[in-house]
């Protein structure tokens, strides 16, 4: 059984009269990637702060590393937390010094220098923060996460603000990362990128958890194929499909419909059975579920 | 705790602010100083007192005290950098906890202390042994309470910042405490209950030296001091209150 890294139990936050966060529960074990889903103000980023000590829980406990509340345990862990958060009249270099005094982190220079390398900003060492593009900031706020090679990386929004090329740099880095055994958490809004980089998920809507899985499961693709077919006469097909105990209605998109099929079926018995049915098929081909089209039902449905 | 002192040692040596203050600080105390001479008053009357010892402690750091105000918007700029540029949150999501934060702050203030404590001994004992006067360390103590009152001055300071939050707010309200502290004992209660106030405990501490004293202080020197001493660290806890109960 793997280690757990982090165990939440019934996390609440409240503003006022707004539930930004309800009785939160969940367990993210060592070398996951675990996606958090969710819309803006769906309570992603507040529950990152409970998680990192910034704000203060209204209810409930997190535990990391089974070693509870305590402030060391950040120590261990690389966070970026909404914006890259740095000493504007300091350099890259100093701001990772100060960064690396807070974490303890041994044999320091050397370590700062791998990081500025990583996220190539090596050359730019010496200028001042508030010299930066959005982008370099961004990129040095990824390096200071990577500063000595912590055992769990928390990231809320890890490419904003990057240009499309930054964006693939930075989440090779991250796929990188959690092929080396790491444990990432990340929190985004972007699905295509839970989808390339996580294994696991939870999707939060209003504060609450609607679902957690792997990335398989929320997609529902996992063990069954899945075929697209259309036909002139919609109402025919429907009801063979409702007859039919191997076949199983997915979802309905714009007029054709997504089917479910048993493993005793494939693409070409399949048409052939439709046939045979006097269905005749206008459309057919294997579809892919993307987490993009079940996140927005899952949220539309909750 | 030498670790907390090397985090914000790094962050204050980059802040310009910092350094200019500390320089007009240091030049213009012993100008101020030594322009006095120039005052007719002092020339014809004092000049031989206010230079030499013991009295030249008192002067020096009746004088340096004015700049304490200012030097206490150091403090201020620095706090409320780290809560404007959101490196306070991002220093305690990379591991610090609220009390480290106010901890290391504390070191800062307590240092800063120190240092303009230690160089207004340096001026007025340099100006002292300019003079003939020999009782070199006679009238030393109000370095000491200089001390304190510099080491309250800046608390005062921090723990506004951290209250307000904004920089030009909390400057301008610091500037104003004083006035405001003194409409609160003053106008509200008594003359004699306005000395038992911070911000007064803190400025009595070094009386105003040439105009005899009219006023009856209650308490001794050392009961004053010990009162804002006292005070400083009360404005400490508060700030750690305030801080702990706050999402940063």
């Amino acid at each position: 059984m793997e280690k757990t890294i982090l165990k939440i139990e019934g996390l609440s936050k409240n503003y006022k009269n707004v539930n930004a966060v309800q009785d939160l529960s969940f367990d993210v074990k060592e070398k996951m990637v675990y996606g958090i889903l969710g819309p803006n103000g769906s309570g992603k980023t507040t529950t990152l702060g409970m998680l990192l000590g910034v704000i203060r829980p209204k209810k409930g406990s997190f535990s990391w590393f089974e070693n509870g509340m305590i402030d060391a345990n950040r120590k261990r862990i690389g966070a970026l937390l909404e914006t890259p958060n740095f000493y504007p009249y300091l350099t890259a270099e100093q701001n990772l010094k100060i960064v690396a005094l807070i974490k303890e982190i041994k044999d320091a220079p050397k370590e700062i220098d791998r990081v500025l390398k990583l996220v190539s900003l090596y050359e730019r060492r010496t200028s001042k923060f508030k010299t930066f593009s959005l982008g370099m900031k961004q990129r040095l706020a990824i390096a200071s996460v990577l500063l000595g090679d912590p055992e769990v990386l928390v990231l809320d929004e890890p490419t904003n603000g990057l240009d499309p090329q930054g964006i693939a740099e930075i989440r090779d880095l991250i796929i990188h990362i959690g092929q080396q055994g790491k444990t990432i958490i990340i929190a985004s809004h972007i699905l295509d990128e839970i989808e390339k980089v996580c294994s696991h998920c939870v999707i939060l809507k209003n504060g609450q958890l609607i679902r957690t899985g792997t990335i398989g499961e929320i997609i529902g693709n996992e063990n069954d194929v899945l075929i697209k077919v259309a036909s002139l006469d919609l109402v025919k097909l429907n009801a063979f499909i409702l007859q039919h105990k191997d076949i199983g209605l997915f979802k309905e998109l714009s007029g054709k419909l997504v089917l479910r099929i048993e493993n005793s079926l494939n693409p070409t018995t399949l048409n052939q059975l439709f046939f045979d049915n006097g269905i005749v098929l206008s459309e057919l081909s294997i579809y892919n579920e993307t987490l993009e089209s079940q996140f927005l039902e899952i949220i539309k449905k909750s | 705790m030498m670790n907390l002192v090397l985090i914000e040692w790094l962050k204050l040596k980059g802040l310009r602010t910092f350094k200019v203050i500390l320089i007009l600080y240091a030049v213009l105390l012993p100008l101020f100083f030594y322009s006095l001479s120039g005052i007719p008053l002092f020339k014809y009357f004092y000049s031989d007192v206010i230079y030499a010892f013991p009295k030249v402690y008192h002067y020096v750091t009746y004088i340096s005290s004015f700049f304490n105000l200012i030097l206490g918007v150091i403090i201020i700029l620095f706090t409320c950098n780290e809560i404007k540029y959101k490196t306070q949150r991002q220093n305690m999501i990379d591991g610090l906890s609220k009390r480290e934060m106010i901890l290391s702050k504390f070191y800062v203030i307590l240092l800063m202390s120190i240092v303009v404590t230690l160089y207004a001994f340096l001026v007025a004992f340099c100006f002292g042994m300019s003079t003939n006067s020999t009782e070199y360390f006679e009238g030393v103590r109000y370095i000491g309470f200089y001390f304190i009152s510099t080491f309250g001055y800046f608390i005062f300071a921090f723990f506004l910042a951290n209250l307000l939050k904004n920089s030009s707010l909390t400057i301008v309200i610091y500037l104003l405490s004083s006035f405001i502290e003194s409409i609160i004992g003053m106008g509200l209660v008594s003359k004699e209950f306005s000395q038992f106030l911070p911000l007064n405990t803190f400025s009595n501490l070094i009386p105003m030296p040439i105009i005899p004293d009219g006023f009856e202080y209650m308490m001794t020197e050392i009961q004053r001091a010990s009162l804002g001493f006292g005070y400083g660290l009360c404005f400490v806890v508060i700030a750690y209150i305030i801080l702990s109960r706050r999402d940063v």
